[in-house]
C-alpha cells in the first residue's frame, strides 16, 4: 500500500477545520539563562513496513542557552527644583531627577555615580549626593527619600523595570552669582552587584549565559560610548538671584532765574533733583528693597518725588512716615519697594535746593 | 570475515524484528545564527554560526539532517519537528529540497501547507493561521531514500 502526500494533506486539512485552535499567549523576552531546547523525530518505512520512530541526534536535544541582555537606560527628567539658590543650607529644593531603566531580560545591578561638566559656578556644590525616589512620589523630600547616598553604590532593579533617582545639591555658597550653571550626568554602570563592573569579553558558548551590552545609544557623560554597558545623561542646575544695580543722577530742574533762552545754573537756590535707578538684572524676584539717600551736604531736602512702594522720611531723630513740614529737619529719605521683578528696573527721585 | 557476515545476514534474516531495529535513517539537529561579516575582500557576507551568542530578537535556523545510513530502501520519510518553546517560526522560512512541508497550529493534532492552515478565532469563524502560532513542522520527503542519500530541512525562529 503506497499512500500518496497530497492525500495525506487533504486528510490533514479536514481534521484541521474540526480542530480548535489553542490560544497564543503573547510573551516578553525570553529570561537570560533559559535554555532553548529542540528535538526533531524521523518516520519511514522499510520493504513498506513501519519503522520505530528515530530521534535527532539519538534523542539528545539541540540545545542552546539565551545570554543576557544588559541595557540600563538613563534619562533626565524635568524636576522643577533645577535653580540653586545662594547660601542654602540643607535645602530640599535644589534638585535633578533621573530615571533610570532596565531594558535587559534579567534583573541586574548598576552602580550610581555622578559626574560635573560645564561648571560656571564660582564656588563648586559641596554636599551633593544620589537620593532614590523611595517613596515613589516623583519628588525629593528627605522626610520620604530619606538621606542614604546612592553615590558609587550598587543598586538593583527588576527587568523591565524603572526606578526614579535625584542628585541633591543641599548646600550651596552664598557667593553664586546669577546665572551661573553646573551641569551632572547620572551614571548606571552594569555591576555584578559586588561593585565589580561587568564584562562582556567572555567568549560565548553555547551552553553558557553570557553578558551582552546592548545599549545602543552613548550617553552624555565623558567616555560613556555605546555598548559598553552603561549609560548616562545630565540635567543642569542654574543659580537664579536677584541682581540688583543701583545707579544715580542728578539734573538741574530751577535754577530761580528767568533767563531767555532758559539756561540752568547750579546756584544757590537752584532745585536739583536726584534719579536713583535700581535695575534687577537676575533671574529672580528681589523682595523688601529698601533704598536710602541722604540729603546732601549744603542742599535742603525739596521734595519726594518718585517712589513706587512706601515713602519715608528721616526728621534727625527717627523715621517717619508723613513729610515733616519744617523740609530743613529731612536728613534722609526712603522707598520699600516691596517686590522688583526680575528683569524690571524702577526709579527713586527726591529734590533738594542748594543752600 | 566473510563467513561470518554470511552468519549475521542468516540470523537477521531469520529474525525479522532484529533487522528492523536497526535504525536505517540518522537524524541531526543543529541550531545557527546569521552573522554578518565583512571577509578579506571588504564585503559583507552572511555566515552562519553556532548559536553561542543569542539574544531575545535573534534569529535563529533550526537545520535536521536525515541521512540513510543503512542498506535498505527507505520509503515515506516523514519528519516532524516542534517550535522550541520560547521561540516563534518566522513565516516562509521553512525548507526542505523535495519535500511537501507541512504546518500545524494546533500542536500537532493537525497539519496543512503554509497558506492553507487555518485557525478557528474566538468568535468561532476560521482565519488563517499567524507564524506565531505554528506549534509543529512536518516535512514529507517525496521521493524514496537509497542507502547513501539524504538531505536538509529546516525553518527559522524569532527568540521571543
Amino acid at each position: 500500500m503506497k499512500r500518496h502526500p497530497l492525500i495525506l494533506t487533504s486528510l490533514f486539512v479536514v481534521a484541521l477545520l474540526l480542530a480548535a485552535a489553542p490560544a497564543f499567549a503573547a510573551v516578553g523576552e525570553t529570561t537570560a539563562g533559559t535554555p532553548i531546547n529542540n528535538n526533531a523525530t524521523v518516520d519511514y518505512k522499510v520493504n513498506g513496513i513501519d519503522q520505530t520512530q528515530v530521534p535527532s541526534d539519538g534523542g539528545v536535544d539541540t540545545t542552546f542557552v539565551v545570554d543576557q541582555k544588559v541595557k540600563p537606560v538613563v534619562a533626565n527628567a524635568v524636576s522643577g527644583a533645577e535653580t540653586l539658590t545662594p547660601g542654602e543650607t540643607g535645602s530640599e529644593n535644589q534638585w535633578l531627577k533621573f530615571t533610570v531603566t532596565n531594558d535587559g531580560n534579567k534583573d541586574a545591578s548598576f552602580k550610581l555615580s555622578y559626574e560635573v561638566t560645564g561648571s560656571t559656578l564660582s564656588t563648586a556644590l559641596s554636599g551633593v549626593v544620589i537620593i532614590a525616589d523611595t517613596d515613589t512620589s516623583g519628588s525629593y523630600t528627605a522626610a520620604g527619600d530619606g538621606s542614604s547616598d546612592l553615590n558609587g553604590q550598587v543598586v538593583t532593579i527588576a527587568r523591565d523595570t524603572t526606578l526614579t533617582y535625584f542628585i541633591v545639591a543641599p548646600d550651596t555658597d552664598a557667593g553664586l552669582l546669577d546665572s551661573e550653571v553646573a551641569t551632572y550626568h547620572l551614571i548606571a554602570t552594569a555591576d555584578d552587584g559586588t561593585g565589580t563592573a561587568l564584562d562582556d569579553s567572555t567568549p560565548n558558548t553555547l551552553a553558557g549565559e553570557e553578558v551582552v551590552f546592548t545599549d545602543s545609544s552613548a550617553g552624555t557623560a565623558t567616555g560613556d560610548g555605546t555598548y559598553d554597558g552603561k549609560d548616562s545623561d545630565s540635567g543642569t542646575f542654574t543659580v537664579s538671584t536677584a541682581t540688583l544695580t543701583v545707579t544715580k543722577s542728578v539734573a538741574i530742574t530751577d535754577d530761580g532765574t528767568a533767563d531767555t533762552p532758559e539756561e540752568l545754573f547750579a546756584i544757590p537756590g537752584a532745585v536739583m533733583e536726584y534719579t536713583i535707578n535700581i535695575d534687577n538684572g537676575g533671574g529672580t524676584d528681589a523682595t523688601s528693597v529698601i533704598l536710602i539717600d541722604a540729603i546732601p551736604g549744603n542742599t535742603t531736602y525739596e521734595s519726594f518725588t518718585t517712589c513706587s512702594g512706601t515713602k519715608a522720611w528721616h526728621n534727625g531723630t527717627g523715621w517717619v512716615a508723613v513729610e515733616p513740614a519744617t523740609l530743613s529737619d529731612v536728613t534722609q529719605v526712603r522707598c520699600t519697594i516691596a517686590t522688583l521683578t526680575a528683569g524690571t528696573n524702577q526709579d527713586v527721585q527726591f529734590r533738594v535746593t542748594i543752600d | 570475515m566473510k563467513n561470518l557476515g554470511i552468519s549475521i545476514l542468516a540470523i537477521l534474516l531469520l529474525t525479522p524484528s532484529l533487522l528492523w531495529a536497526k535504525e536505517v535513517i540518522d537524524l541531526t539537529s543543529k541550531v545557527e545564527i546569521e552573522v554578518v561579516t565583512t571577509n578579506e575582500q571588504g564585503e559583507q557576507v552572511t555566515v552562519r554560526q553556532p548559536a553561542s551568542k543569542v539574544l531575545p530578537g535573534e534569529t535563529l535556523i533550526y537545520t535536521n539532517t536525515y541521512h540513510n545510513v543503512g542498506d535498505d530502501l527507505a520509503q515515506n520519510i516523514v519528519v516532524n519537528n516542534a517550535v522550541p518553546a520560547h521561540t516563534s517560526y518566522i513565516a516562509g522560512s521553512a525548507f526542505g529540497d523535495g519535500c511537501e512541508i507541512l504546518l500545524s497550529a494546533d500542536g500537532g493534532k493537525s497539519y496543512a501547507s503554509e497558506g492553507e492552515l487555518t485557525v478557528v478565532g474566538d468568535d468561532g469563524t476560521s482565519r488563517p493561521a499567524l507564524p506565531e502560532e505554528i506549534t509543529h513542522l512536518r516535512w514529507i520527503v517525496r521521493e524514496y531514500q537509497k542507502p547513501g542519500d539524504g538531505g536538509d530541512v529546516g525553518f527559522r525562529v524569532r527568540l521571543q
